[in-house]
């Protein structure tokens, strides 16, 4: 990777602004290579699901418009049987289950100054690049990754009822028909313990709210981060046969870990956090990605998710890694970066989040009737303020 | 007269270079919304159909099926599951300042056929309908807002100079 100081940068990008041409070409695959890295560094997703470059030749094109989708395996269930010496396995014909993954562009704004007035930047300009596009880039990239995981959680959890509702955990009927029967669900396990629409308030001695084992949203009691929410979370990936790998929560509930005392930490550890702070890379066993953006629709405060390996949930692929273009028409330059991506998962079934108590969530739904047929979509904003048994609003 | 489907151009024609063409980003709302129709931004910035008597329109360049535009989560282990749809690259809608737009006849309102001359309005589920002008045998409603004039109509294509900011007739 070609690496540049401020001052070399600086330096590239005056000299390409007045020379053109070559110079300008070779800034602008100097700065799309630096956005790259910078985006590997920030955006929490590429955390989660590592990226994986793709080429057009491992993708497919779209029947129906001008794009490319990438088909991906998903391996299927198989069961093994005991059998007598003298008789033979049952016979099954496999099929292979595959998902498709589409790509999309994300582009940032085209940034326009003039030469003079760019002048006036003592600053690297690296840091401009960095503060305006590598910080949109990565935030639609954060977006649009966690308006998957939110969709896989509703997804996950009424698979996970119905589930056990075939299994005869709850003698009730599957699927939830609307806000009323899914909250119910999350804060009694029972999902008609009060008729639709949400009319009185569930009294204290009425929860018995749905555990990792029933569902893939939780309300946890705990008011603060520590290692009984985590163990609340993980226990999510266990109850679907697979192992957690790694949760994601906002800085500011990561801030709980400096007052962690002897009962959370240990003695030792504890020491060192007085000093330092807690300075591992795991908790638990399991990695931690943070975030301090102030995005309501990334990862806010109270809200901490817990993903599996990524063999367990899909694949983040790159068609085309970040490219900047930057051109200069008389007095004015312009600047833009892009890139192509898709992400898919091809089994939400271990995507998780917990709430800390007060905090909330919002999910988008798709409800549906105990035949299938649906009955009302939107999103839904859950609040884990279950002693005072908040009603859930659809917005 | 025909609209010819074996052609490779997309359902809303430009006449125009494409870097001319004023573009505006809009997120995904959830709601379909087909090429050539008239939009409007909601409260959020997302893109929604017009209404009839909206002031400001901008017409959608991109079908809301495609993959560039929305992506899909699905539970690939239950084929009953819903599938929840969320916007990736949002649609783009085309900013109108005297824009030549060619859209075929086969996907304007059916209230009217549109001859040369006639002013353009949202019509039915936010499809372009002609009106005859103020003055015409016809004429568009008082105080209902129009978008531009058609002035070709070939090979079933119907032509007309869009303006995203309406005008209307007076009493």
């Amino acid at each position: 990777m070609i690496e540049f100081t401020p001052d070399q940068f600086n330096a590239l990008f005056g000299e390409a602004i007045k020379a053109g041409g070559e110079t300008m070409e070779k800034l602008g695959q100097a700065t799309g290579l630096f956005v790259q890295h910078k985006l590997r560094e920030n955006a929490f997703c590429r955390k989660i699901m590592t990226p994986e470059t793709v080429t057009e030749r491992e993708c497919q094109r779209s029947l129906t418009e001008d794009s490319l989708e990438y088909v991906d395996d998903i391996e299927p269930d198989s069961v093994a049987m005991r059998i007598n010496w003298r008789g033979e396995p049952d016979k099954t014909w496999i099929m292979g289950k595959r998902y498709s993954i589409r790509f999309h562009t994300i582009s940032s704004d085209t940034f326009q100054k003039t030469e003079s007035e760019l002048r006036a930047y003592r600053m690297p300009l690296t840091k401009v690049i960095e503060q305006n596009i590598v910080r949109d880039i990565q935030e639609a990239e954060d977006l649009s990754f966690m308006d998957h995981v939110k969709a896989a959680l509703f997804l996950a959890t009424r698979h996970q009822y119905n589930k056990l509702v075939e299994r005869g955990v709850y003698s009730t009927t599957k699927n939830f028909a609307d806000e009323t029967e899914l909250a119910n669900f999350l804060f009694t396990q029972n999902k008609i313990y009060q008729a639709s629409p949400w009319a009185a308030a569930i009294p204290t001695s009425a929860l018995n709210r749905a555990r990792g084992y029933h569902t893939n949203v939780l309300f946890s009691d705990q008011t603060e981060f520590n290692r009984i929410v985590l163990r609340e979370v993980v226990k999510v990936c266990a109850a679907r046969q697979m192992k957690a790998k790694c949760f994601l929560m906002h800085e500011y509930d990561y801030a709980d870990t400096v007052a962690w005392s002897v009962n959370e930490a240990g003695l030792e550890v504890t020491s060192e956090i007085v000093k330092d702070g807690y300075k591992y890379t795991t908790i638990g066993g399991f990695t931690y990605v943070t975030t301090v953006r102030d995005n309501p629709k990334l990862v806010m405060p109270g809200q901490i998710f817990c993903f599996p390996s990524p063999q367990f949930l899909g694949r983040f692929l790159i068609l085309d890694n970040t490219k900047f273009f930057i051109d200069r028409r008389g007095r004015f330059i312009s600047m833009e970066a892009w890139e192509e991506i898709g992400a898919g998962f091809g089994n939400i079934l271990g995507v998780a989040c917990v709430l800390l108590k007060g905090a909330e969530l919002t999910i988008p739904v798709q409800f549906q009737d105990p035949l299938d047929a649906l009955t009302g979509a939107g999103s839904l904003r859950i609040i884990n303020d279950h002693t005072r048994t908040s009603i859930p609003v659809p917005v | 007269m025909g609209y010819d489907d074996r052609k490779t151009t997309s359902l809303v024609r430009l006449n125009s270079k494409i870097s001319a063409v004023n573009l505006m980003h809009l997120d995904y709302s959830g709601a379909a919304v087909p090429e050539g129709r008239f939009i409007k931004e909601d409260a959020q910035g997302r893109a929604v159909l017009a209404g009839a008597a909206d002031f400001f329109a901008y017409l959608n360049f991109l079908d809301t099926v495609h993959g560039s535009v929305k992506a899909s989560t699905k539970d690939n282990f239950d084929a009953s599951a819903p599938t929840l749809e969320h916007g990736t690259g949002g649609l783009s809608g085309i900013v109108g300042s005297g824009l030549p737009i060619g859209i075929a006849q086969s996907e304007w309102d059916p209230a009217t056929v549109p001859a040369l001359g006639d002013v353009v309005a949202i019509g039915a589920s936010a499809r372009p309908r002609a009106y005859n002008p103020p003055g015409g045998g016809a004429p568009i409603p008082i105080n209902r807002p129009w978008f531009g004039t058609v002035y070709r109509i070939s090979q079933g294509i119907v032509w007309f100079v869009f303006n995203s900011n309406g005008v209307v007739r007076s009493a």
